[in-house]
């Protein structure tokens, strides 16, 4: 009786995935997404003219850049690894530390912040005015016509479009079994029974909560960087981040909020250690990365 | 036109009302809408704070926070909606605004809450799951530690994973754990540091998670939502009542002013159909009026034309008088206005006549009568008088019209007329006497001379010479009227001849010289020396005979007889002037007429026919001539014969 009840338990823990499949596509608006590309590759929108969204955010590749740490239009080293722009529109706030709670409010702080493009408003409403281009689109899309906020939520609704479906693991999750290796399995399943997935979980597998960096053990890393805090000043929420997603993982190296770990091996020890407590084995280690691998995605055609 | 101004007032005023009625019942379903978008916005916010709250107080098993965090964005967004649309609407509210402000803080802490719990709620999922793993690694062996390890550790689990336990019995589950892996001997199988790890992990996080679902409930979100919207409910009721009450008085205002529209335009139109029918009734009257002021000019024309027209003012002096007044009176008018009626007065009308119009006039009454007046030359004309008074409003006479037709002519015609008839039984009475007393003589003296016998034959002979005398004064008689009837039948012949005036005259003279004679009467002849006439010698000599009888007749004795011949203006006038008794002006106007003898010189001595004159006149008029007489009583007449000279050749 008792080990019935247990084995309900437990079935009941594991039988609804934690883990959900991307999507093929996204209800969006495609004159608006059209327009939001268009300024995604506009380097008009930072202040000289340098860099623009695509800078950063390599769609080629992970979504994001490879450099550690970011850097900025005005070449001043942003703090933060700069994270991927790849589905994010399922993450459930924007930034490491959550300051925007919407794509939307994320490009505009992206736009305005000195530490990122280091844009001013006027300017570059200024200078997509002088382009006909703009000027028209705008004016057919947005009664406003060019301001800020327009050219925000274009960009924005061009990001809801930068999905990756058909991962490997995706594909499992739906049904095919086969696509999996062995060895990719036993990563997913040591994956859950080690509980990374307590925290990786839902549809970004991550980014939808907030979690202390260093539960079981403190970490001996610097924070110059106070996460969670930044935004609400709560004494709680020291060394609180967003829980990164695992999606595309394999191409978003440098890893963590202050780009530390410079290889997955480096960032899944870390992450055994510091959040669960244990230190993973070399051949635990290799499960867990092969199993990350599998959530590589189609790249979005953009184009 | 100020009618008209009124009516373009008021439905301006209608159309205004009109316009803000319906602007005002535009803004209420505005409102209406924005209210309905308020409270739909609410419900949701209702529903899904219900559904966060059984998402967080769900057990604690491992779970994905897609759907919370997607609620809990929903909830945000609507809840951003919502305080947006109330802070618009009831910006001026101060309590609602305080609600909000309380609930939107209320809310932001909630959110920090709810993340706080899924990170708590993670780890301790996290630990669930490792005693989970531990209770079933250690549930296959036999020993006495294990079993007691796996009871305590599966008692703990379906306590928290089932039913909803206490701190203080998640506290004592976790001493007894502890205590038994203490006090017993630890098994190579369990990781006894992890084991621990993991328990005061949980009992932090449980504890955490424990003051982040009751901080959460502490914030009642619920109960301020509810008083929220019965403080919204509160404004929006009063609000609705005001709108209403506006509306009802802006109908019965509308209504109002549309009734006083109607009445006014109403009015109006009947004012108009009125003035219209007034004016066209005026331009029949003034059309009626115009044709009658025109037949009164006619009339007034033909009145003037054939009538003597004037009006005195009540105290009768002229104030009016027509062309015809002027012709037949003689005066001008400038002569005639402001001078008294009496003007034309005649001496002949008794005073009496005149007490008696005036008093038939001043009694408002019309008088007519035959009125004898005064030309400005003492010649008189009669008019037939129509006088009548003319009345003000009050009654009082304001002026005499007087309307008079000239009857001279009727008048001297009737007299003349009447004459005629006098003269012509005269003439009856008359010759029946002239012709009956010679014949008296003849048969008296003729029956005196038969009924006599002893008469003497000188006595017969002198009545006979009176039988004689009589014969010869009967035969004068009926000569003359023989001839007077010959020329008044128009059978007298005359033939004409040239004669010697001076020896026609000289004749004349013998045939009357015993009568001068006897009276010694002197006769002055003058200018007949050499004029010769072309008349008839006979008729010319009778009537000179006559004349000049007539004036020995009547001239006393030792007085003087003028005959004269003088030629004027083409005619040849011979005067035969006596200075006998003369006659009076009537006796003038009818010396001419036959049988008109004048009484007062009537004696026997001196009668004659009465038909001298008569003859006299008839005669000149064959030769197209003229008799006068002037004459003075007491002093003499004188006859004037005119006889055109055109006879002559």
């Amino acid at each position: 009786m008792k080990i019935f009840i247990l084995l309900i338990l437990y079935l009941s823990l594991n039988s609804d995935e934690l883990i959900k499949p991307i999507p093929q596509q996204i209800d969006v608006n495609y004159n608006k997404v059209e327009l939001g590309r268009k300024l995604f590759f506009d380097k008009r929108l930072s202040r000289k003219d340098t860099i623009s969204c695509y800078s950063c955010h390599d769609l080629s590749h992970g979504g994001t850049n490879t450099i550690k740490p970011s850097i900025g239009a005005n070449t001043k080293t942003v703090n933060t690894n700069i994270p991927t722009v790849f589905n994010s529109v399922y993450n459930t706030a924007q930034f490491w530390d959550g300051r925007a709670k919407t794509l939307k409010e994320q490009v505009r702080v992206s736009l305005l912040v000195h530490e990122k493009i280091a844009g001013d408003e006027n300017a570059i409403i200024m200078k997509l005015s002088e382009d006909s281009y703009y000027e028209t689109k705008f004016e057919g899309l947005y009664p406003e016509g060019i301001t800020l906020d327009t050219i925000s939520d274009a960009i924005a609704e061009f990001e809801k479009t930068l999905i990756t479906p058909n991962s490997k693991f995706d594909l499992y999750l739906k049904g095919e079994i086969s696509s999996l290796t062995q060895a990719e399995k036993d990563g997913y399943t040591l994956f859950k029974n080690l509980g990374c997935i307590s925290c990786h979980n839902g549809i970004n597998i991550g980014s939808n909560m907030f979690q202390k960096f260093g539960i079981f053990n403190k970490p001996k890393i610097s924070f110059n960087n106070l996460g969670r805090f930044n935004v609400t000043k709560n004494e709680n929420d020291k060394y609180y981040f967003k829980v990164p997603t695992l999606r595309n993982i394999e191409k978003t190296a440098p890893y963590f909020h202050d780009g530390s770990a410079r290889t997955l091996k480096k960032a899944v020890k870390i992450m055994g250690y510091y959040q669960l407590g244990q230190n993973l084995t070399q051949n635990e280690i290799q499960k867990i990365i092969s199993f990350l691998r599998t959530l590589t995605g189609e790249l979005p055609k953009y184009k | 036109m100020y009618e008209q101004s009124k009516i373009i007032g008021l439905s301006f005023t209608l159309i205004t009302i009109f316009i803000l009625s319906f602007f005002n019942l535009y803004q209420s379903a505005k409102v209406e809408q924005n209210i309905l978008g308020i409270t739909h916005t609410i419900h949701r916010i209702r529903v899904q704070n219900i559904l966060i709250h059984e998402q967080i107080t769900n057990n604690f098993k491992n779970q994905n926070y897609d759907k919370l965090n997607h609620l809990v964005v929903e909830f945000s967004s609507n809840w951003d909606t919502l305080s947006k649309q109330i802070k618009t609407k009831f910006a001026t509210k101060k309590d609602v605004m305080l609600q909000i402000l309380k609930l939107d803080n209320s809310i932001k802490k909630a959110r920090q809450l709810a993340i706080h719990y899924e990170s708590n709620k993670a780890v301790l999922a996290n630990s669930v799951f490792f005693l989970l793993k531990q209770e079933s690694d250690v549930r296959h062996n036999s020993d006495r530690f294990s079993l007691i390890y796996s009871d305590l550790l599966s008692g703990f689990l379906k306590d928290i994973l089932y039913y909803d336990i206490g701190l203080s019995q998640i506290n004592e589950h976790i001493q007894q754990i502890t205590s038994h892996i203490e006090t017993a001997k630890i098994s190579n199988r369990v990781n006894v540091e992890m084991l621990k790890q993991h328990l005061s992990l949980f009992k932090e996080t449980s504890n955490r998670i424990h003051n982040n679902v009751s901080s959460i409930n502490a914030l009642n979100v619920t109960e301020q939502l509810d008083s929220l919207e019965k403080l919204f409910f509160e404004v929006v009721d009063y609000e609705r009542f005001i709108r209403k009450y506006i509306n009802l008085l802006m109908t019965l205002f509308f209504v109002l002013i549309l009734l006083v529209f109607l009445i006014v335009f109403f009015k109006t139109h009947r004012d108009k159909t009125k003035i219209l029918l007034l004016q066209k009734e005026n331009e029949q009257k003034n059309y009626e009026i115009m044709e009658h002021m025109q037949l009164l000019n006619e009339y007034k024309k033909a009145l003037d034309l054939s009538s003597i027209v004037s009006i005195t003012n009540p105290n009768g002096t002229i104030i009016h008088v027509n062309d015809k007044f002027c012709t037949v009176s003689g005066y001008s008018r400038e002569e005639l206005l402001g001078q008294p009626q009496s003007i034309i007065r005649h001496d002949d009308v008794p005073k009496e006549f005149f007490n008696k119009l005036w008093k038939t006039i001043k009694a408002k009454k019309t008088f007519h009568g035959i009125i004898k007046n005064r030309k400005k030359n003492n010649d008189f004309y009669y008019v037939d008088s129509t006088i009548l008074p003319i009345l003000d409003l009050d009654g009082n006479i304001t002026e005499y019209f007087a309307v008079r037709h000239d009857i001279t002519e009727l008048v001297t015609a009737r007299e003349e007329a009447l004459a005629a008839e006098k003269a012509k039984s005269a003439f009856l009475a008359t010759m029946s006497h002239e012709l009956r007393t010679p014949l008296n003589s003849v048969i008296g003296f003729s029956q005196i001379i038969l009924a006599k016998e002893d008469i003497s034959l000188q006595v017969v002979k002198e009545y006979i010479k009176k039988i004689n005398i009589s014969g010869i004064h009967l035969l004068n008689t009926l000569n003359n009227i023989l001839d007077f009837s010959k020329i008044e039948s128009g059978k007298m012949q005359i033939s004409k001849t040239n004669i010697d005036l001076d020896a026609l005259i000289d004749d004349t003279l013998t045939l009357v010289e015993t009568s001068i004679n006897a009276k010694d009467i002197k006769i002055e002849k003058y200018n007949f020396k050499g004029i010769s006439l072309l008349v008839d010698e006979q008729l010319i000599k009778q009537i000179i005979l006559n004349i000049l009888s007539n004036a020995i007749k009547f001239t006393p004795q030792n007085k003087t007889i003028t005959l004269s011949y003088k030629a004027e203006e083409g005619f040849n006038i011979i005067s035969i002037c006596d200075e006998g008794v003369g006659l009076t002006s009537e006796q003038i106007k009818v010396i001419f007429k036959p049988f008109s003898q004048i009484k007062e010189h009537q004696n026997q001595s001196k009668r004659g026919t009465g038909l001298g004159l008569a003859i006299s006149k008839k005669i000149v008029e064959l030769h197209n001539g003229t008799i006068e007489v002037e004459s003075k009583v007491g002093i003499g007449s004188c006859f004037k014969i005119s006889l055109p000279q055109s006879n002559n050749t």
